[in-house]
């Protein structure tokens, strides 16, 4: 008698009914964006998607990094330009242009089109690929920023700036032959930084006229440096583990150690253990007070001594001694030059010894 | 009283009339596109003596109801029938006056015709020839059934490129439009509309190299579509329906066909009072704004049946959605009902809510959010039919079909995945004894319709839905089921009304102790119809003709005239829930017919 049970079209749904209703597409499919979107929630990639010949556009969010509060990603892309002229129907199969966009690689959220993931790109064809065939090697470019890794390990980020010089050709949607690469402001790109394929880091402006300014962590175990370069004017540091040295050069030098307006508290100290040249066609030393000498003995306290000393002298003459030089009515214009020479007298110092300190204040020596 | 009493009363004197009305289409068309105006139709021909039998079917899970028509072999029908051809077939217990326009005491359906068949057999000991013609086909709901086709991939780039003519925007919205631009979020029946008016596109008025034919630009949207050829009816038979533009009276279509998809009379909401046939101006259902839904692109986009793009987004969580005609008086309409579930059979449910195992935090709210939402049974159309009718019932209950456990579940899309244990908690409800009892019978409910308040999914709101789900899923195997066969009415039955019988046929003894006077009285059952079949047949002996239908109902329940239920306080169907009830003498003291709104304190 169960087969006289009626149906309950409201309890046992209609399998055909609710067709559409079971549909979930759970592939992963490829897609061309389209547009992008501010959306509620942040930017939403419009993506064009043929599921079966139809065509389905998902709004799609992009797969970021993630890790609470302070750890996360954002990122936004930029669209290829859109058609904005009638294609007209192919003729041939040749005119099956490429499309505009970007070619990704989409999901669904539980196997629903009304949320779609990018999980990826794929190269649009009508850009051509930088890399040479059979290099292993990374490249991309984001706003104008390149980073490349070659095949030998070298790491470069090269900065050539988004003052493009031919946004309209840019502009115009891909028609099945290659897209112009972005030409760049040279006054502008160029710049980059990086370790090359030996280890040394450079960091440069990349100029080629008057030519680049740079410093350079020179990686050797047995004449390692740093270069400080820009025009004609270097520094070099290092060279030899075990006779290091500091070389600058450039057409005109100047120090200045001061703590600005008031000038009392800048200090200069230069130490060498043997000796020290200072040579020029004309040499100027200038300080309120000046000591030169050893510790055994101080050059102006030396002078001074010497004008007192002089003026105990007593001159013999063939009428007899005569009295001191110190009595001489103008002895007083000796000492006028004794006094301005006491005034120069300071207390003898040694230069104070180097040592590097680190961030932290703590030595570099102890940092281990 | 006993049904099987043999007195004449039992008795009804009725000479069954039948007729097929058949606009024939003139040109048969072929590939190579039609001779004449593909619409024209012959002058109507009207098969009265030629018919020896007709059987129809409709049943209310599907758009499309079914006939079969015997003819006999006056004429080859294969070659005198178009395929394709609309008809009506008319069945009335009395005499047809009127075959001019449609009836409501005498039409049945409106069909077109699939096959004609002619039937030949030799008797092989009579050596006797017998021949018939079978003809075959749908009714007018079968255009449900045609496939729309959308498809954005046939939209020229430049137009692409004007703006995204997603899936969203074809259906009116577009959710990721900036804010200023955003409309509104669709409900329910916005995007049912929206699924009608794609159909009454159709297909693109030329040919150009292919493309036009499948191409229809939508002046909003400028989205590019496709459907399949769109119903329509030729003018006569439009004229016949009784088609007319309700604002200046002129008859419909005047000249040329009439899309189905423009006279659709759509009937979407809830009833607040009883929808009568013969009210003046027609009792509408009312819209209601339950939910707000962002349907997945799959669902519609490519080739679909209408009827499954109507049901996916008409949010079949609570609305159901059927297709038949629809009397206004006397006027037959095309209709699209797309209504709440109408089995809320008591309305004092919610002064149950404090009692359910589960966590209610606001029952206030809940109540607030079904009482806005259910549709009462007793508010839908009955056809009454008299016992005199009634050739043979069987009636009986269904444990097998019942829940006992509901998870509302919401599209994971529409709601933060961090609220989910809040939402699925919220969303389940269980009916306790039941589930100790029988085991674990669930119904998950997964929705991608969902309320909004203060711009955020109203999981509080939705999560109630589950008690009108409870009213509806757990407690039908306290009501009846089963098939009554009567000999044929005038009166149009439309699947998905009530049928009322009286209570005396079910025979003697109580079914519940609401009923006063047992087995007898101004009792009715009241049940709710799942399919309806006519049946018409000439006797090829006698000449003899007769007609019956057969109905089969489900959620049977005993009310008074006025479709009020009668059952103790709080009881849910026909059959008491203490089965001692059921077997105590009739009158039991302190027992009384109650009206259940009297002690339905909500509405005080």
């Amino acid at each position: 008698m169960g087969d006289y049970i009626i149906r309950d079209s409201s309890v046992i749904q209609n399998p055909y009914a609710f067709g559409a209703h079971a549909i979930k597409d759970t592939s992963v499919r490829i897609g061309i964006i389209r547009e992008v979107r501010d959306g509620v929630d942040g930017p939403v990639y419009m993506v064009e998607v043929l599921v079966d010949g139809k065509m389905l556009i998902v709004g799609c969010t992009l797969m970021t990094r993630f890790g609470g509060a302070h750890n996360f990603e954002e990122y936004q892309a930029r669209p290829w330009a859109p058609i904005t002229t009638k294609i007209p129907s192919p003729t041939i199969a040749a005119e099956y242009k490429s499309r505009a966009g970007d070619t990704v690689v989409v999901a669904y959220l539980n196997g629903r089109s009304k949320e779609g993931v990018i999980l990826g790109g794929i190269r649009h064809p009508s850009r051509k690929t930088k890399l040479k065939k059979g290099s292993i090697g990374y490249l991309s470019e984001f706003n104008g920023l390149e980073t490349s890794i070659k095949e030998d390990g070298s790491y470069r980020v090269t900065f050539k700036g988004y003052s493009i010089s031919n946004k309209a050709t840019l502009a115009l949607p891909p028609t099945g032959t290659q897209v112009v690469p972005p030409v760049y402001n040279p006054l502008f790109g160029g710049s980059y930084f990086g370790f090359d394929s030996k280890g040394s880091y450079i960091v440069s402006d990349g100029a080629k006229v008057p030519g680049p300014q740079f410093l350079k962590i020179n990686k050797n175990p047995l004449n390692g440096s740093i270069i400080i370069k820009s025009g004609t004017a270097v520094i070099q540091l290092g060279g030899s583990p075990l006779l290091p040295s500091l070389g600058i050069s450039a057409v005109k030098g100047v120090m200045e150690f001061t703590d600005g307006k008031a000038k009392l508290l800048g200090t200069l100290s230069m130490k060498s253990d043997l000796s020290m040249a200072l040579e020029s066609k004309f040499l100027s030393v200038k300080a309120n007070s000046i000591a030169i000498g050893s510790q055994s003995f101080e050059l102006m306290q030396g002078l001074v001594k010497l004008i007192t000393a002089l003026g105990t002298v007593v001159v013999t003459s063939p009428v007899g001694s005569c009295l001191p030089l110190a009595a001489s009515p103008t002895w007083a214009q000796v000492l006028q030059f004794q006094a301005g020479v006491i005034s120069l007298l300071p207390s003898l110092k040694s230069a104070e010894s180097f040592a590097l300190k680190g961030d932290d204040g703590t030595t570099i020596d102890t940092l281990g | 009283m006993n049904p099987f009493d043999t007195t004449p009363k039992n008795f009804k004197l009725v000479t069954p009339h039948a007729t097929v009305l058949i606009w024939n289409f003139v040109d048969r068309i072929n590939a190579d596109g039609a001779g004449l105006n593909s619409f024209e139709v012959e002058e109507v021909m009207t098969l009265t003596s030629d018919v020896i039998s007709i059987s129809t079917n409709k049943t209310k899970s599907t758009p499309a109801g079914s006939f079969e028509i015997r003819l006999s072999p006056r004429l080859n029908w294969v070659s005198r029938i178009t395929p394709g051809s609309w008809c009506a077939i008319l069945m009335s217990p009395s005499a047809i006056d009127s075959t001019s326009t449609a009836d409501r005491a005498s039409f049945k359906m409106l069909g077109r015709v699939e096959s004609v068949r002619g039937v030949i057999a030799i008797d092989q000991e009579t050596g006797a020839r017998n021949s018939a013609f079978v003809m075959t086909g749908v009714d007018w709901g079968s255009a449900f059934d045609t496939t729309i086709y959308i498809d954005q991939a046939i939209v020229q780039d430049i137009e692409k490129s004007q703006t995204i003519h997603q899936a969203y925007s074809i259906l009116n919205f577009d959710m990721y439009s900036g804010f200023n631009e955003k409309k509104p979020l669709p409900t329910p029946s916005m995007l049912v509309n929206s699924v009608l008016n794609l159909w009454g596109v159709g297909p693109g008025k030329g040919l150009m190299n292919g493309k036009a034919l499948l191409a229809s630009e939508l002046k909003d949207t400028k989205v590019l579509l496709a459907t399949d050829p769109q119903f329509q009816l030729p003018k006569e038979v439009a004229e016949f329906m009784r088609q007319k533009d309700h604002l200046f009276g002129i008859p419909k279509p005047g000249s040329t066909a009439t899309s189905i998809a423009a006279i659709l009379d759509r009937q979407s909401g809830r009833l607040t009072k009883y929808d009568d046939p013969d009210s003046l101006f027609g009792t509408q259902y009312e819209e209601v704004v339950d939910s707000f839904g962002i349907p997945d692109p799959s669902y519609f986009m490519g080739p679909h049946s209408v009827w499954q793009l109507l049901t996916t987004l008409s949010n079949p969580t609570l609305y159901e959605v059927i297709t038949d005609i629809r009397w206004s008086g006397s006027e037959p309409k095309f209709a699209l009902y797309h209504r709440i579930r109408p089995f809320v059979t008591r309305s004092n449910y919610t002064l149950l809510l404090n009692t359910l195992p589960e966590i209610l935090n606001n029952p206030l709210r809940a109540i607030s959010v079904v009482k806005s939402l259910e549709n009462l049974f007793k508010n839908v159309r009955r056809v009454y039919i008299s016992k005199e009718d009634i050739r043979d019932i069987n009636f009986g209950t269904n444990w097998r079909d019942k829940a006992n456990f509901i998870e509302m579940r919401p599209d994971p899309s529409l709601i933060e995945q961090n609220s989910g244990i809040a939402a699925k908690l919220a969303g389940q409800t269980i009916d306790q004894k039941g589930y100790e009892r029988d085991g674990f019978k669930p119904r998950f409910e997964t929705s991608s319709f969902l309320p909004y308040g203060y711009s955020v999914v109203d999981v509080e709101a939705f999560g109630s839905w589950k008690y009108l789900l409870r009213e509806w899923y757990f407690n039908s195997h306290l009501m009846l089921n089963g098939a009554l066969t009567i000999i044929g009415q005038a009166e149009y039955i439309q699947v998905g009304d009530n049928i009322q019988i009286d209570r005396e046929i079910l025979g003697p003894g109580l079914f519940n102790v609401g009923e006063v006077l047992p087995g007898g009285g101004d009792t009715y059952l009241t049940a709710h119809v799942e399919s309806v079949a006519h049946n018409f047949a000439v006797n090829s002996e006698t000449g003899a003709r007769t007609f019956t239908t057969t109905i089969q109902f489900v959620r049977g329940i005993l009310t008074d005239k006025a479709g009020e239920t009668i059952s103790n306080f709080f009881e849910t169907g026909i059959i008491d829930k203490n089965s001692t009830f059921a077997a105590a003498p009739a009158g039991l003291p302190g027992v009384a017919r109650m009206n259940p709104n009297a002690l339905d304190f909500t509405k005080k």
